[in-house]
């Protein structure tokens, strides 16, 4: 009987393990190109999730209380920083994949688990990014040059570009700017810019990287992730989704903030080279 | 392969090659290899018709000219393939917009003021690509003709292809950017287009 319930158990846990590391709207958004296709993924998506998970918990009763207790305290930062933990763990993928292919995954994969995810926790704490109860975070790297001592400025408070411009032109070498600041949900995406210079062949560097709490944001933002936002301002002269847009906003995790983010709404990590080590 | 699922693989292969692009992780031969496939397939579809679908329209106009912006957010062999590929997606386009014939009357009749003020004076962009700079004058009566047309344009099933390969001239605008700023240094004049193009854009989305 032991054996038998083994593997349910497994694929279990798996889900309920890698619950926080799915983030439906980004991923049915991707690969679902076409306009009806990717709105009605994205519902079903989240709607199967929120029903999906209920059942598997109370089942899992107090074998995975410990689990959930874990995965409760550093559910809304792995959201963020998924790939991230993948890194510290030797990937998602290996962690799977050790976790299933053993035959003694019971108490031993729980074990493994346990304690990877409690060393991402905790140099999550080390380096200081863990949200505090309420906060909305979102990260933004700073070029050298930016002085951060009044805030943070948008580069053309002046113009009046459209969302949907400043996510398709934003990345482009004669970007001359909008009245938005570019932000992230994911802070893999804002170590990744922060290491790398994506728009110069990923040379190395070492930027700085803030953390911003949007509930301090004085400014309206907008979380480009969001299905209704993203109804809203990208969309076509049709009237469609923009796709490419959506899944360049996607892809980044991308927040707009108007305008100017106050000092008070963020404080400094540093640099990669200074945390990571 | 029937149309509709042509231009599903099209364009889903479309963006995940872009987005890769965008993120710095370099040019994904897969999906670009996937996207020639269904494109030349298509463009075979189109080849006898006058127009192609409003569905394909976003994707055709845009994906030569993200292309070649992403291909100099790289350099050496990466940036050369990457602008190889725009440039073999664009000869395709081209092949497969080559029809200056529009059937449909009372759709020529709503673009043709739009086609003559593109025409005006030796044309719009021939003298942007000779270097003798953007004709504001020009740009905003375009503009303004876009405008006027555009809740018409973009609710058809399907668009002529002149119109197609005017919205590609406006939408690549802002490839002229480059050309003014490194061939012509003329900032001033490199400015004003991009400029063009950003209004060009705003007005595409809705």
């Amino acid at each position: 009987m032991k054996k038998i319930k083994q593997p349910y158990l497994l694929c279990f846990f798996i889900a309920l393990m890698l619950f926080p590391f799915m983030q439906p709207i980004n991923t049915s958004a991707e690969r679902a190109p076409l306009a009806d296709i990717s709105t009605l993924a994205t519902v079903s998506s989240v709607e199967a999730d929120g029903g999906f998970l209920e059942p598997v918990t109370d089942w899992f009763g107090s074998v995975g209380d410990s689990i959930e207790n874990t995965i409760d305290g550093v559910e809304e930062t792995v959201k963020g920083i998924v790939n991230y933990i993948g890194e510290l763990i030797g990937t998602v993928d290996e962690a799977i994949s050790s976790f299933s292919s053993g035959n003694t995954y019971s108490s031993d994969g729980v074990e493994e688990i346990q304690e990877k995810v409690n060393q991402a926790d905790d140099l999550l704490k080390k380096i200081g990014i863990k949200p505090k109860s309420g906060e909305k975070i979102v990260y933004r790297v700073l070029p050298d040059k930016q002085d951060i001592s009044e805030g943070i400025k948008a580069r053309r408070p002046d113009r009046n570009m459209s969302i949907a411009g400043h996510v398709r032109n934003g990345s482009k070498e004669n970007f001359k700017g909008s009245q938005f600041i570019s932000t992230t949900k994911s802070f893999d995406v804002a170590l990744d810019n922060a290491r790398y210079d994506i728009n110069n062949d990923r040379k190395p560097q070492d930027l700085r990287i803030v953390r911003i709490d949007l509930n301090k944001v004085t400014n309206k933002y907008y979380d480009l992730t969001d299905p209704e936002i993203q109804e809203k301002y990208l969309v076509t002269k049709a009237g469609k989704p923009f796709q490419m847009v959506r899944n360049y906003a996607n892809s980044s995790q991308e927040v707009l903030v108007e305008k100017f983010i106050p000092k008070e709404a963020f404080e400094l990590i540093g640099r990669p080279s200074e945390f990571m080590n | 392969m029937d149309q509709l699922t042509l231009l599903e693989h099209f364009i889903e292969s479309e963006i995940n090659l872009l987005v890769k692009l965008r993120m710095g992780n370099g040019m994904d031969e897969k999906e670009y290899e996937n996207m020639k496939r269904s494109f030349s397939l298509l463009i075979e579809q189109w080849s006898d018709k006058d127009s192609i679908p409003q569905d394909a329209v976003q994707s055709v106009m845009e994906v030569c000219g993200e292309l070649y912006n992403f291909s100099r957010n790289y350099s050496g062999e990466e940036s050369e393939r990457i602008r190889d590929a725009a440039a073999n997606i664009s000869t395709l386009r081209q092949k497969g917009l080559a029809c200056d014939q529009i059937s449909d009357k009372a759709k020529e009749k709503v673009m043709s003021s739009l086609m003559e003020q593109m025409e005006k004076g030796g044309g719009f962009f021939e003298k942007l690509q000779q270097g003798k700079g953007l004709d504001e004058e020009q740009f905003e009566e375009i503009l303004e003709e876009l405008t006027t047309i555009d809740d018409k344009i973009f609710f058809w099933d399907t668009m002529p292809k002149p119109l197609v390969r005017i919205l590609i001239s406006l939408y690549e605008m802002d490839l002229f950017v480059y050309k003014y700023e490194d061939e012509f240094q003329d900032q001033v004049e490199a400015d004003k287009i991009y400029d063009a193009y950003e209004r060009f854009f705003d007005l595409i989305v809705g």
